[in-house]
């Protein structure tokens, strides 16, 4: 057993535990890791402010509660990102006003600075096709190996390769402005 | 290079940022891209783009971690409610323990079993040294001799040995008349010793003797039982019927603690502290002669209720070892008796809690602390003052660390004290 799934089963073990303040620790750890991560999938996904923090918090709640009736729990970052999407499409759905579709995404003309140039870029991956999307978010948000996002979209290597590879060529087409300043 | 090669890069470029390219993968696209101004530039774009998505920019999210605390009930708030509310079965478990440390204790003292071990150590050897000899000849006509173990003497003046043996003889003989076993302690009015004769001490002594082996239905030669009345002062610290008539005096609570409490509000402000008193500077101050002082003396166990939210009150138990002399003269002799004493005490106490000075991990708190203890001992009144911090370091059990400073007063020609100063180190258990 390597060490993060050790670490994983003594997150979720603590946040069992029926003495709160050992589960408020193992939450405040799991928080500490993942909250950025789940942010900004949120908001990259839903591209509100406002609602990606709504959906953010339940994303969190759901977690605890489905961690504390779970017999086991293999993989946190995996439980949480798989809540934090479904809880985005969800709210997508609920709000057609704040559809992908509706998105309006265009770069002024004046000097952004390395907060909202990032702010830039997550506005561009959202306004990419889902196929593209998705695994670009996974490579650079979440961490995961090709390996692993290949398992959990089902597709060959060379067809994670390849959509990575458009996925920034396009990202580079929509934010050449802002790229060519270096 | 073809359009394939060219795309065949760019791919691996892709790769090479996503760390999914080997050392020797990785090497062949910077070679390639060194030699290629248009990957070059590629390459920079794709940094750029990298660096961006890596950039954590988004605020601090802890204004959403305390909604988020609040729903799931893991708030400070919510913490500090679930660390107050009180469990029966807790209570129930640390009442039982309680009744069990209490009565193994009652037990042990009554049947003598402590004293062995944390008494006065010097019985043990002056029943070994006075077996051989105890006779009724022997004990009307043998001066007590003043090499009692648990006492040392520094004769100063350059008078005989008889006059030292005679001022020995008065000063135990002194100790039986005035308190018996019940306080043979080094608190004595030895000038009313003085006036006895020799005579008048040694029948007295075998008469005290006699009746208190009559009335234990057993004869003088019957070994060990009377040569424990031989020595005064040393008797009443080991006499288990003056610990019997303390301890069946004692109020119910103490034998069951959670006694009177008939409610779960109560019981939710019950509090269980158990101190231990180390590192200590007693006053006065020797090292003892065969000291076998066990792990057990110095503790007290304090059983208190909230008042109010930083006050509480409570009962206090405790065993403490105590180092006594006495300094001064008697018919020109110069006498220093030094003794250790170890004594239960029981009593009350009151502890207040300051605002906490110091929090961490969100919700355990570092408050400082001040407590007065007063209680009940053999010898006279216990007093005792603390003041540190509690640590707290689980939802409802705090470490107590601090100074402390206790007095026991007693009675020896006037007045007499023993004085400690050390550290204490405790545990304390919210219900």
């Amino acid at each position: 057993m390597n060490n993060d799934a050790e670490k994983n089963i003594n997150l979720v073990k603590n946040l069992q535990s029926r003495d709160k303040a050992k589960s408020r620790r193992a939450f405040d750890e799991i928080y500490r890791i993942y909250s950025g991560m789940i942010l900004r999938i949120c908001s990259i996904e839903l591209k509100n402010s406002y609602l990606a923090e709504d959906v953010f918090q339940n994303t969190f709640i759901q977690f605890y509660e489905s961690a504390t009736q779970a017999k086991e729990i293999k993989n946190i970052r995996n439980m949480l990102i798989t809540i934090a999407k479904n809880a985005c499409k969800n709210e997508l759905k609920r709000n057609k006003a704040f559809s992908l579709e509706d998105v309006s995404f265009e770069i002024e003309d004046k000097d952004y600075d390395r907060n909202e140039k990032s702010e830039l870029v997550d506005m561009a991956i959202a306004s990419l096709d889902e196929k593209y999307r998705e695994p670009l978010i996974l490579k650079e948000f979440v961490g995961m190996s090709y390996k692993d996002i290949c398992a959990k979209l089902d597709i060959t290597e060379q067809q994670l390769t390849m959509r990575l590879f458009r996925a920034k060529k396009a990202l580079a087409k929509i934010l050449e402005s802002i790229l060519k300043e270096l | 290079m073809t359009e394939n090669d060219y795309m065949e890069i760019q791919e691996k470029l892709s790769k090479l940022f996503d760390g999914e390219l080997d050392d020797t993968q990785a090497q062949g696209v910077l070679n390639e891209v060194a030699n290629n101004s248009e990957l070059e530039a590629l390459y920079l774009e794709q940094k750029t783009l990298h660096s961006y998505m890596q950039n954590p920019y988004l605020p601090e999210t802890a204004g959403l971690k305390e909604g988020i605390l609040k729903r799931i009930k893991l708030d400070s708030a919510s913490i500090r409610k679930y660390r107050a509310r009180k469990y029966i079965l807790r209570t129930a478990l640390v009442g039982l323990v309680l009744l069990t440390l209490g009565g193994g204790y009652l037990w042990l003292t009554n049947n003598n079993v402590l004293d062995k071990y944390t008494n006065n150590t010097s019985i043990t050897e002056v029943n070994k040294n006075h077996n051989d000899d105890i006779s009724d000849s022997k004990i009307s006509t043998t001066a007590i001799k003043p090499q009692i173990p648990i006492v040392t003497q520094t004769n100063l003046d350059t008078r005989s040995a008889n006059t030292l043996a005679e001022n020995n003889k008065s000063y135990s003989r002194k100790s039986k008349k005035s308190n018996g076993i019940e306080n043979g302690y080094l608190a004595q009015n030895t000038n009313e010793a003085n006036s006895h004769t020799k005579s008048e001490l040694s029948a007295e002594r075998a008469t005290a003797i006699n009746t208190e082996l009559s009335a234990n239905g057993m004869s003088i030669n019957e070994a060990e039982a009377p040569q424990r009345n031989l020595l005064a002062y040393s008797n009443l610290f080991s006499d288990t019927r003056v610990a019997r008539e303390q301890y069946s005096s004692l109020p119910k609570y103490y034998l069951n603690p959670v006694y009177n409490y008939k409610t779960a509000l109560i019981l939710d402000r019950l509090n269980l502290q158990f101190n231990w008193y180390g590192l200590s500077k007693s006053s006065p101050n020797f090292k003892p002669e065969n000291s076998k002082t066990g792990l057990i003396n110095d503790f007290s166990l304090f059983l208190m209720y909230d008042v109010t939210e930083k006050t509480s009150l409570g009962l206090s138990f405790g065993y403490d070892n105590f180092l006594m002399q006495y300094d001064g003269w008697e018919k020109n002799t110069h006498y220093l008796y030094s003794q250790e004493y170890s004594t239960p005490w029981i009593g009350c106490n009151i502890e207040h809690r300051f605002e906490p000075i110091f929090s961490f991990a969100d919700y355990y708190e570092v408050s400082p602390f001040i407590q007065l203890n007063t209680a009940y001992a053999n010898v006279g009144i216990y007093t005792q003052a603390s003041t540190g911090v509690e640590v707290e370091i689980s939802a409802n059990t705090s470490l107590i660390v601090g100074f402390n400073s206790g007095w026991l007063f007693y009675k020896y020609e006037n007045y007499e004290y023993t004085n400690k100063n050390g550290l204490n180190i405790g545990l304390k258990y919210g219900f």
